[in-house]
């Protein structure tokens, strides 16, 4: 063959080949192929999980309890670092965690495997200085820098307890986080991106990545403020005891929101790892046997099934024996005669709550507890509540049901004891507990159950005695708060030895439920105090951490005293004298609102008089100095009420002495000296 | 040749080639500034949340209190000393 022919053979092969090539590229491009389709759609297309944002959490007020934050974590695809063993030295240094494991991990044939989540600021900079990772992002071959979103609770251990905490996915695993679970989450969304040639999504389709739902706020009825006051009054009690941990709820009896809840031992869920003693709600989830506290409900059992809060029980002189055990008085030295039901809940008489329980027989005390809640759930919507447990109609023999009438033998929580007192509080309603203040999460729910459980007059006559406990008197007077009504029990419990399965004699759980009387916020409380060490009565664990957590509830919610209860104050410490000026100005700038008029109205009884005809030169006026003797600094300033005299007071208590003396005159500009002292 | 391709056709294809690549490349231009400004959008909500998080935290009344107390020489009132407003 001559060149020529091999030429023109070469020729026809090329040009055969070139049809057939651009005949198969007409093809494809007209009439198409989809196997070829699908591998372009995967050669360019990409599918990215866009994450939603988590919903915050705040408190009643929009303080944030919990919020995200941008976290980097530190991913690998083994198949594509060069040098493992170097790598995994290197990580080693930078995360502490052995080289050896990093080896064995890097060795893995997979194309992602997490190295570690959430990194902190100090390993970052490690990575920075182990040459992993530079200032700008850039890291090494095969090594991922993944941004991840992280649970923050900005205010730590504070109420802990309530919000829970979630897992590295941020996934709620415990409390509000798991029981909002499905609100706070949002919904996740798959969306297409078109990826360029280094694989970066170029064009992503924005009608899908709109449909992507970040997850919905929660707002909870506590109250930041109340909470940690609640919690640091009830750590001091804890603390102070030698007990191994206690609880405290503040609610409001009108509509049953938790303003406070808290609980000892506690945990931050900043920090994982917490043990699970440490993270449980014991208030919600953790049942106790009531003690006294339960008395006065029986009371009211009895009330309303005709029986009058003067009737008498006789108290047997302090025991009683039924099946053939004794039941006594908590004192050996109480040897009650005839009790008035009122009476036996002011001395907290165990013999004569037997009876009565005894009296009112099985099936009515079973039917009342559970009128009251006891047994069954609140419904509070938390994770975990429990029931607590009544014992079952067959199991009531007399011994059962002579127990329950002094709170043994039964299992509540400090949740349904709170609710049930308040009951008293307000005017015989069984309210519906709640931690949710927001209507998105409430919506659907249904109204938050409120019934008529008995009348207003059982509440009124269960009330003055329950104000009997903390008058001097009384088992509970180290909860009176100077000031205020209020009406409450104390309770202390047994506890069962786990070991011997019978009543410890030095275990002990010491409550009080109360609630302020006369005021326009009702508000019921609970206090406990488990396992004190030493004195373990409740009247004196349990009812003075009740008087702290009340004065710091009507501080901060700002409720006015209603009255005093006569009591005996404290020795208080010395207060620095402050001028009318310094208050009102200290007052104004606190409260942000102009309140001369408003701070000295309410107790203005003693009126400054103007001497008639003696109108002074200019604008300054004269007045009969006011005879200030036994009131006290508030109601001293109110008199003056923003006139422009100034007022030193020095000491505390009562005004003793007062200069100018009463009668004379006092004029603009006067100086008024008030010298005050504790009332015996 | 003439009758089949005027003179005006050639500078005209060449015209829309070059207008459609332009806008192909428009586009592609576009989409990494819409990319960069999320990311500037992010990292400004980024920035936000830390802000959140240092105010919510700077606020917190354990931190008030320990200030209140510690730096200020603050206590708690007696109940005498707090005036309630209306």
């Amino acid at each position: 063959m001559n060149v020529r022919n091999r030429f023109t053979t070469i020729l026809c092969v090329v040009g055969f080949l070139s049809a057939g090539i651009f005949a198969r590229a007409a093809y494809v491009q007209l009439v198409g192929d989809p196997r070829l389709d699908r591998m372009a759609r995967r050669q360019f297309n990409s599918r990215l999980l866009v994450r939603p944002e988590r919903g915050g959490i705040a408190d009643r007020n929009g303080e944030p309890l919990a919020i995200n934050t941008g976290v980097l974590s530190l991913a690998a695809n083994p198949s594509k670092i060069k040098k493992p063993k170097a790598i995994a030295r290197l990580l080693s240094k930078a995360i502490g965690v052995s080289e050896s494991k990093f080896a064995s991990r890097l060795a893995d044939k997979k194309e992602f495997i997490w190295i570690k989540r959430h990194l902190t600021d100090s390993e970052i900079q490690r990575l920075e200085k182990w040459k992993i990772k530079d200032h700008d992002g850039v890291i090494e071959d095969g090594l991922i820098l993944v941004k991840e979103s992280r649970r923050v609770y900005p205010h730590g251990d504070s109420a802990s307890h309530v919000l829970g905490s979630v897992n590295l996915d941020s996934e709620g695993i415990e409390g509000m986080e798991l029981w909002g679970e499905s609100h706070l989450q949002g919904k996740v969304v798959s969306i297409t991106a078109i990826k360029d040639a280094l694989g970066r999504p170029a064009f992503i389709d924005a009608s899908a990545a709109r449909s992507e739902e970040n997850g919905l706020p929660i707002q909870l009825t506590l109250d930041t403020q109340l909470q940690y006051a609640v919690e640091q009054e009830l750590r001091a009690a804890v603390e102070a005891h030698g007990a191994k941990g206690g609880s405290v709820i503040v609610m409001d009896a009108s509509n049953g929101e938790i303003l406070a809840l808290a609980n000892e031992p506690h945990f931050n869920p900043n920090i994982p790892g917490a043990p699970q003693a440490n993270r449980r709600n014991r208030a919600i989830t953790d049942g106790y046997e009531p003690g006294s506290t339960l008395k006065p409900i029986v009371v009211a059992s009895a009330l309303a099934r005709g029986m009058k809060i003067s009737d008498r029980i006789h108290g047997e002189l302090g025991s009683i024996v039924i099946q053939g055990k004794r039941i006594s008085e908590a004192e050996a030295h109480e040897r009650f005669e005839w009790l008035t039901l009122g009476k036996m809940i002011q001395v907290s008489s165990n013999v004569v709550a037997a009876k009565l329980a005894l009296k009112l027989g099985p099936d009515v005390l079973l039917n009342s507890l559970k009128t009251f809640g006891f047994g069954s759930k609140t419904q509070i919507s938390f994770p975990g509540e429990i029931s607590g447990i009544l014992p079952p109609r067959k199991r009531m023999q007399p011994l059962t049901t002579a127990n329950i009438g002094f709170g043994h033998g039964l299992l509540v929580t400090p949740l349904q004891m709170v609710r049930a007192y308040a009951a008293f509080a307000n005017g015989g309603y069984l309210v519906q507990p709640t931690l949710l203040k927001s209507p998105q999460v409430l919506k659907g729910r249904g109204a938050p159950s409120i019934r008529s459980i008995f009348s207003p007059k059982i509440a009124d006559e269960v009330s003055s005695a329950l104000e009997g406990v903390v008058s001097v008197e009384g088992t509970g007077r180290k909860a009176a708060v100077d000031g205020y009504r209020i009406a409450g029990k104390t309770g202390t419990a047994q506890v069962v030895d786990p070991d011997t399965g019978k009543y410890s004699k030095n275990k002990y759980i010491a409550s009080f439920v109360g609630y302020l009387v006369g005021t326009q916020k009702r508000l019921v409380f609970f206090t406990s105090v488990v396992e004190p060490r030493g004195v373990y009565y409740a009247g004196e664990t349990a009812a003075p951490l009740f008087k702290r957590v009340v004065q710091a509830a009507v501080h901060r919610l700002s409720i006015p005293p209603t009255e005093s209860v006569g009591l005996p104050e404290p020795a208080r410490r010395a207060n620095p004298p402050l001028s009318l000026q310094e208050r009102v100005e200290r007052a104004t700038v606190s409260q942000a609102v102009p309140m001369k008029e408003q701070i000295f109205q309410e107790v203005e009884r003693v009126v400054l008089e103007p001497i008639t005809g003696e109108l002074s030169q200019g604008e300054s006026s004269i007045w009969k100095m006011p005879d200030l003797k036994g009131m006290t600094a508030v109601e001293a300033l109110a008199v003056f009420g923003g006139r422009p005299v100034e007022v030193e007071i020095r000491g505390t208590g009562l005004v003793v002495l007062q200069n100018p003396p009463p009668g004379q005159q006092l004029r603009e500009g006067d100086k008024v000296s008030l010298r005050m002292k504790d009332s015996p | 040749m003439k009758a089949w391709f005027p003179g005006w056709f050639f500078p005209l294809i060449v015209l829309f080639s070059i207008v459609t690549v332009w806008l192909r490349l428009e586009v592609v231009d576009t989409s990494y500034a819409i990319s960069k400004t999320e990311a500037t959008i992010r990292t400004l909500e980024e920035e936000r949340k830390r802000s959140e998080l240092k105010l919510s935290s700077l606020r917190s009344p354990k931190r008030l209190e320990a200030l209140a107390k510690g730096k200020f020489n603050l206590r708690q009132p007696n109940a005498d000393q707090v005036v309630h407003l209306k």
